[in-house]
Order: C-alpha cells, then sequence, then structure tokens
C-alpha cells in the first residue's frame, strides 16, 4: 500500500490544454497562457520586465521552475507567493473562462481573503495579461523585485516586494504601484501610499516621507521567519533600496 | 442541461521507466512519483526534505523546450503527482549507466563529489538534464539540490569540466524522435478520479459535472 499525502475526490490537471499553454506577445502587452511552466516565461520573455526576471530566479529552483505555473501561483492565493506582488505591481489582468464565457479581472480585484479568491465554481484562470506601455506623459519606468527569505535560494519569502515607478522628464512621478508579498492576508498593494508618491519628484525626501506611513499600512503577523515589526520595516526599507538602486 | 462528458475512465495506465513500460494501478493518483518509485525497488531515488527544497529526489522526465521541442527536464519526484506522469517518459539514476558510467557520474566519481551519497542521485540527475541542455556551466542547473557533507566546489567542478562536452550518445540521439504530447487521460482508483484532458471545452464541462473538482496546473503546491 503506498500512502498519498493528500486525497481529492476528484482531480482536474490543466497541464495538458494547449490553449493554456501559449504565450502572446504584442507591442501593447504580453499575454501569458496560466499552465505555462515558469522556465519557458524565463526564457521566452527574458528581458521585457525586469521586476518578473528577478523574481523568477528567486522562485524556487529549477526543478519547479520545470514545472510550476504562473496560474498555480494565483490560483493557490498564497500570501506569499512569490509572483504576485510582481504582477500586482505592473497592473496583470487576468482572463477567466468558463461554459458561461470569459471575462477579465484586474489582479488586484482577484485576491479576497486569506487562500479565498474571485474565482468563481466552473471557472478556470485562462490567462494573465501584463501592459507593456508606461503612464501617458511619462519619460521612465523604474522597475523591480525583492524576495527576503531566510536564505537566498530556495525558501519561502519573509516578505516579497515589487515596485513600479513611473516619471516625467522632470523627475516627478507620475504613476507608483508598491506591491507585497507576506505582510497581510493576501498579496496586497499600498494604494494609500501610492496616491501619497503621485505628483513627488523621485528624492529620498520623498521616499523617506512616506517611509513612516509604510510602515503602519499593513498589519503583518508574527510567525518563525519573521517579527510583525522586522516585516514593517522591510516594507519601508526594501523601498527605499529600491530608490538608492534606482535613483 | 450541462452535457455529460463522460471521458473513458481506466483503472491502470502506463508511463516509461528507464526505457521500459511501468504499469500504475491500484493506488492514489496523488501519490507522488517518488514512492511510487521507492515502493517499486526504485530506491536510487531519495527522499530528503520531501518537499521541494533539497533535490534529493530530483529525476528526469521529457518535456518541452520553451520553442516545443523535447528536452531533458530536472524535476522534483516528491512535488509529483503519479497521475500526472501517465504517457510520460522518466529516468533515474538507475537508468543513465549504459554498461559503464554516463559521463556526468563518471565526472562526480573524478572530482570526489559524493561523500555520504544521499544528495548524489539527485544532483546526478540535475547535471543529466542539464548535460543534454548544454547548461552545465550554468550553477543554476542544481541551485534546487543541496549537499550537506563534501561541499559544492567537488561537485560543481564536476559540472564544469563537461560543460563544453557535446552529448553524443543514444540519450541525445533519441531525444529528437520523442514525443513529449501528452494525451488526455481519466484515471480512476476506489476513491480518486484523475482527469488530464487535453481540450479546454473538456475541462469546462468537467468541472460542470464535478462542481466540487479541485484544478491544479502540475501540483507542485497541491502535493505538499
Amino acid at each position: 500500500m503506498i500512502w498519498p499525502r493528500r486525497t481529492y475526490p476528484v482531480l482536474i490537471s490543466l497541464e495538458a490544454i494547449t490553449d493554456l499553454k501559449q504565450i502572446l506577445q504584442t507591442d501593447d502587452y504580453v499575454e501569458i497562457g496560466a499552465a505555462v511552466p515558469l522556465s519557458h516565461i524565463e526564457d521566452l520573455l527574458h528581458g521585457i520586465f525586469p521586476s518578473l526576471d528577478e523574481m523568477l530566479h528567486w522562485f524556487a529552483a529549477r526543478q519547479i521552475r520545470n514545472r510550476a505555473t504562473l496560474g498555480g501561483n494565483i490560483g493557490t492565493a498564497s500570501p506569499i507567493g512569490d509572483l504576485p506582488p510582481v504582477l500586482l505591481a505592473l497592473d496583470a489582468t487576468l482572463k477567466l473562462v468558463s461554459t458561461e464565457g470569459d471575462r477579465s479581472l484586474p489582479l488586484a480585484d482577484f485576491f479576497k481573503g486569506y487562500r479565498q479568491t474571485e474565482l468563481k465554481q466552473g471557472e478556470i484562470i485562462h490567462s494573465v495579461t501584463i501592459p507593456k506601455a508606461i503612464a501617458s506623459g511619462a519619460t521612465k519606468r523604474l522597475s523591480q523585485s525583492y524576495k527576503i527569505g531566510k536564505r537566498g535560494t530556495d525558501d519561502i519569502s519573509i516578505v516579497a516586494a515589487a515596485f513600479v515607478i513611473d516619471l516625467d522628464a522632470d523627475q516627478k512621478i507620475l504613476h507608483a504601484r508598491l506591491a507585497y508579498g507576506g505582510v497581510a492576508a493576501t498579496p496586497i498593494r499600498a494604494i494609500a501610499v501610492e496616491l501619497m508618491l503621485v505628483g513627488q519628484p523621485w528624492t529620498i525626501e520623498t521616499v523617506q516621507s512616506v517611509k513612516p506611513a509604510l510602515r503602519e499600512v499593513f498589519t503583518p503577523l508574527s510567525d518563525l521567519r519573521g517579527s510583525a515589526d522586522y516585516r514593517k520595516m522591510l516594507v519601508g526599507n526594501l523601498f527605499e533600496k529600491f530608490f538608492v538602486e534606482h535613483s | 442541461m450541462t452535457q455529460q462528458v463522460n471521458p473513458i475512465s481506466v483503472e491502470n495506465f502506463t508511463f516509461t521507466l528507464n526505457g521500459a513500460t511501468s504499469r500504475v494501478k491500484d493506488i492514489s493518483p496523488t501519490t507522488t512519483l517518488l514512492h511510487y518509485l521507492r515502493q517499486n525497488g526504485y530506491v536510487g531515488t531519495k527522499e530528503g526534505c520531501g518537499d521541494g527544497d533539497c533535490g534529493a529526489c530530483t529525476v528526469t522526465i521529457i518535456g518541452k523546450d520553451s520553442h516545443g521541442q523535447p528536452q531533458y527536464q530536472a524535476v522534483n519526484s516528491c512535488l509529483v503527482p503519479i497521475g500526472a506522469i501517465a504517457g510520460r517518459e522518466v529516468i533515474t539514476a538507475e537508468g543513465i549507466a549504459n554498461g559503464q558510467l554516463h559521463p556526468v557520474q563518471a565526472a562526480m566519481v573524478e572530482t570526489a563529489g559524493s561523500q555520504c551519497g544521499y544528495c548524489t542521485p539527485g544532483f546526478i540527475m540535475s547535471m543529466f538534464a542539464a548535460y543534454y541542455n548544454g547548461s552545465l556551466s550554468n550553477d543554476i542547473c542544481i541551485e534546487g539540490n543541496l549537499c550537506r557533507c563534501t561541499g559544492y566546489v567537488p561537485i560543481r567542478k564536476a559540472a564544469q569540466q563537461l560543460a563544453a562536452t557535446i552529448p553524443d550518445d543514444h540519450f541525445s540521439n533519441e531525444l529528437a524522435q520523442k514525443t513529449s504530447d501528452l494525451a488526455a487521460i481519466a484515471y480512476t482508483n476506489a476513491q480518486q478520479q484523475f482527469y488530464r484532458p487535453t481540450e479546454l471545452s473538456e475541462a469546462l464541462q468537467l468541472l460542470q459535472q464535478y462542481p466540487e473538482a479541485t484544478l491544479v496546473a502540475v501540483a507542485t503546491d497541491l502535493v505538499l
């Protein structure tokens, strides 16, 4: 007798569905099928979204990236999934399909609570669309992602963060996205702080002025990986690190 | 009314294990490939963490590269439900020596890359896949394998000394003829059903038929 770890009465694997394994690239966006293995995304989309490239490098190891998928990492709705913060910061949208038809949903509206999502009974995540355009009037986009874990590779994150800042020619912030994992029941954006940043100059003074708000915007838990205080500190400090690396 | 799909349920399926046909029946589709191998005497594949962290259970499967061509791929057998292996080809550490050690095994012996030996089959299978993919020069090919005694320097040296070799053996020569296309499967044992449709419409209809079904892509998370 061989015991399985967990049993499920009915399992439906989406691994063999060609429709879910396509990557479509246009001038305006990239659409990634929910069942594309991460190692294919690494290969085919390298150089388009720096924050995605960076996080894929830290996302588990080669063996897992050969199997794991974007749709799976989103659908499992872990608060510390590595890719959702990256995709939130990039304003990704999901295409959900069912026998009733298709619908499109911003990823930001997908996560409802701990391991709970907007996916309705009968729906499947079809693909993830990431827009390429930067904000209207912007001349430059800065973006990066960070993963803090107990060790560099092969570990669950304590906090993961992804940032997108669009600047105009005068270095004024036109668009800001600060997204985090490991700080709430779901992957989440610091929307209040994003709003504070828009219109401000991209300077260390601006970054430091929002750090107190960033520290308080989430109420993370303490667990064996890190205390709530440590996580709050990371939320602010990772954004400052991003500034230091991109100014 | 929802149209019933009624895919033909089977109580057994086959996959290729080290070149021979292996028939799976009477076991849960969520039994891991690792446990299946070990229960069937393929104990070269080790269980370390059982969690996808350590790489001791690494085996090679034939999958597709990003351009759709057949490719040897290292995977953690502890994170693969056996149902997902239906119709696939799996290669373990027992299956790569051909009268003499495989080049990656010989290199590990030569550089003294194995001490207690527990992590070695996993390293070997990661290096085996990388040998045929031409990615041995990149440490990423062994980033998912942990060693706690010899240290990484001799293992890395083994990988590096083969990095420039262009493989020319039956594994490299037969790869182009391999199919990595997956057929539909509907495997049933006494308690569970495992469906792997090939059409989106089939998957959606299965979901209508079994509203409580659990959807997985490849189940790296779910089998934990």
